[in-house]
């Protein structure tokens, strides 16, 4: 593994809600620059392995590294402050305040005190909030949540992103703008850990993709070997 | 009753009401960012009072109690929050009000051990202990003046806190969803304590307004609880301006009550609850689903 830089690792991770056991021994790592999928059916794992990730979900066993810190003990807030940004499934916007105040109070420099995303650059990258700024998070359509969503978290200057579902529910033509937009962000360098529905835009976007079956790791590599295997795709993504 | 009577009902109401407010708007914020109903807080009040009757014991005025009440209340209410409500937010709803329950005989025990039980009156500061003149036959009291006054300027004080500034922003997103606050990096443990800061702090400077005008005795915070709960339900659980409205309207209706039909007074404040809650179960200005 010489040359990678580990942004994130994740190391034999187990974790319960209440008394059904979910991660069974996950480890999974995200390099700096990387774009990983993390691909499997519902209820396999991956929202709880990503709450897990963020402190959210307690870690039964392993172990959580992020950028070279043990954060397994962390708060959620020092985990974010460690780079790692979290766009959630039903995006978690606040409802209650105008999309300025949700911008607002998200925005910092980031771990290195890199400030490369700005209020303005992030209404730049979603014109359609610059538009919006006023409003309520509540009165905005889903695309747009999703889009104040994205912003939101770019706006905390991270290392690292994780998008939970941040297509879902959404017409075609939004989501296509979403994946545009990811696109852009990959392209500034920033590592991304992604769950979606679509394996299709997943495979095309990713440097890698993680497979997880009923909180475990059943296979590991590059977008190109999982799409040429039928049989593997059918069994665990059942496509 | 003549129309002299009717304004200073109508201005006491206002008064009152404002009082309610203080206590109320704690209780309130609290409630909505931590979701601890918090039945000490009547004992805070008591403690603000207290704090005026011995600080005019001590200097001859009760001028100083204000800003020591304030800020007294803001240390005291981060070392409650940081001491013992901290631990009780992921809690049961009955541990929370074993504690705040707890909380009220404590203070109530430690007010007889360092006071005594007896009902003390506290005179108004000085300066403020005269009439101004409205009309040719009315003149309304001075202090009750500058506790509309102090109240109002608290008010809009809160209100441009919450409502126009980056840390009201992160309250409000605290109160909506906790765990997001945290996701984008904020210690939520900080917007605790300021919350209960500034509840606290509200709450003895209340009771430091009203000692003058109400004297100070045992258990003197739990009628103010009660209704500043009254005060909260009907403006809508969380909500400030649900609070501010709540409590001015219990404030003249409690007060004209009292002034105009006397033997139903008592149960009017809670007629207007019942008939509050049926036509909007979630309070004034609660969130509704």
């Amino acid at each position: 593994m010489t040359g990678h830089v580990e942004l994130l690792s994740a190391a034999d991770l187990h974790a319960s809600y209440g008394t059904s056991h979910i991660l069974r021994g996950v480890t999974i790592e995200v390099s700096r620059g990387e774009t990983v999928a993390l691909m499997g059916r519902n209820g396999m794992g991956k929202s709880t392995l990503i709450r897990t990730i963020m402190g959210l979900v307690p870690a039964a066993r392993g172990r959580v590294t992020l950028a070279g810190v043990d954060a397994t003990r962390l708060p959620t807030f020092a985990r974010s402050q460690l780079g790692i940004a979290y766009v959630p499934e039903g995006r978690g916007i606040f409802g209650t305040l105008s999309v300025a105040e949700n911008l607002d109070i998200a925005a910092r420099p980031g771990p290195d005190g890199e400030n490369a995303w700005t209020i303005n650059r992030v209404l730049e990258l979603f014109p359609r909030l610059a538009e919006r700024r006023t409003n309520r998070g509540d009165q905005l359509s889903g695309g747009e949540q999703q889009m104040l969503a994205i912003a939101r978290a770019l706006l905390t200057n991270p290392r690292l992103i994780i998008l939970d579902e941040a297509t879902e529910g959404l017409a075609p033509l939004i989501r296509e703008e979403i994946w545009s937009t990811i696109r852009l962000v990959r392209e500034t360098g920033l590592a991304a850990l992604i769950v979606d529905k679509s394996v299709s835009e997943l495979a095309r976007i990713s440097d890698r993709v993680v497979v997880l079956v009923k909180g475990e790791v059943v296979h590991e590599g590059p977008p190109a070997t999982l799409l040429a295997d039928q049989a593997l795709m059918h069994r665990h993504l059942g496509v | 009753m003549s129309l002299a009577g009717f304004l200073a009902q109508l201005l006491n109401g206002v008064q009152y009401g404002l009082l309610l407010f203080l206590i109320a708007s704690g209780l309130t914020l609290i409630f909505g960012v931590m979701g601890i109903i918090n039945l000490a807080h009547g004992s805070l009040f008591m403690v603000g009072a207290y704090v005026a009757f011995l600080v005019t014991r001590a200097v001859g005025s009760a001028w100083l109690a204000l800003p020591l009440a304030l800020l007294g209340g803001a240390a005291f209410g981060s070392l409650l929050e940081r001491g013992l409500f901290r631990h009780f937010y992921r809690r049961d709803h009955l541990d929370q009000v074993l504690l705040t329950f707890a909380l009220i005989l404590l203070f109530e025990e430690a007010r007889s051990i360092l006071v005594g039980n007896d009902f003390h009156s506290v005179a108004v500061p000085a300066i403020f202990d005269f009439s101004v003149p409205i009309t040719a036959g009315f003149s309304y009291s001075a202090y009750r003046f500058v506790v509309i006054g102090v109240c109002l300027a608290l008010a809009v004080a809160l209100f441009f806190w919450i409502e126009r500034t980056r840390m009201g922003a992160i309250i409000r997103a605290a109160a909506e969803k906790p765990e997001m606050v945290d996701v984008i990096g904020i210690d939520a443990r900080r917007v605790h304590m300021t919350v209960f800061a500034v509840g606290t702090a509200l709450a003895l400077t209340a009771g430091a307004l009203a000692a003058p005008l109400y004297s100070v005795y045992p258990g003197m915070g739990d009628g103010f609880l009660i209704i500043s709960f009254v005060v909260v339900v009907i403006g809508g659980l969380g909500s400030i301006s649900g609070a501010f409205w709540g409590a001015l309207l219990i404030g003249l209706v409690d007060t004209l009550g009292k002034a105009y039909v006397p033997a139903v007074a008592g149960l009017a404040i809670y007629v207007l609850m019942a008939a509050v809650l049926l036509w909007r179960p979630t309070g004034l200005f609660g969130q509704r689903g």
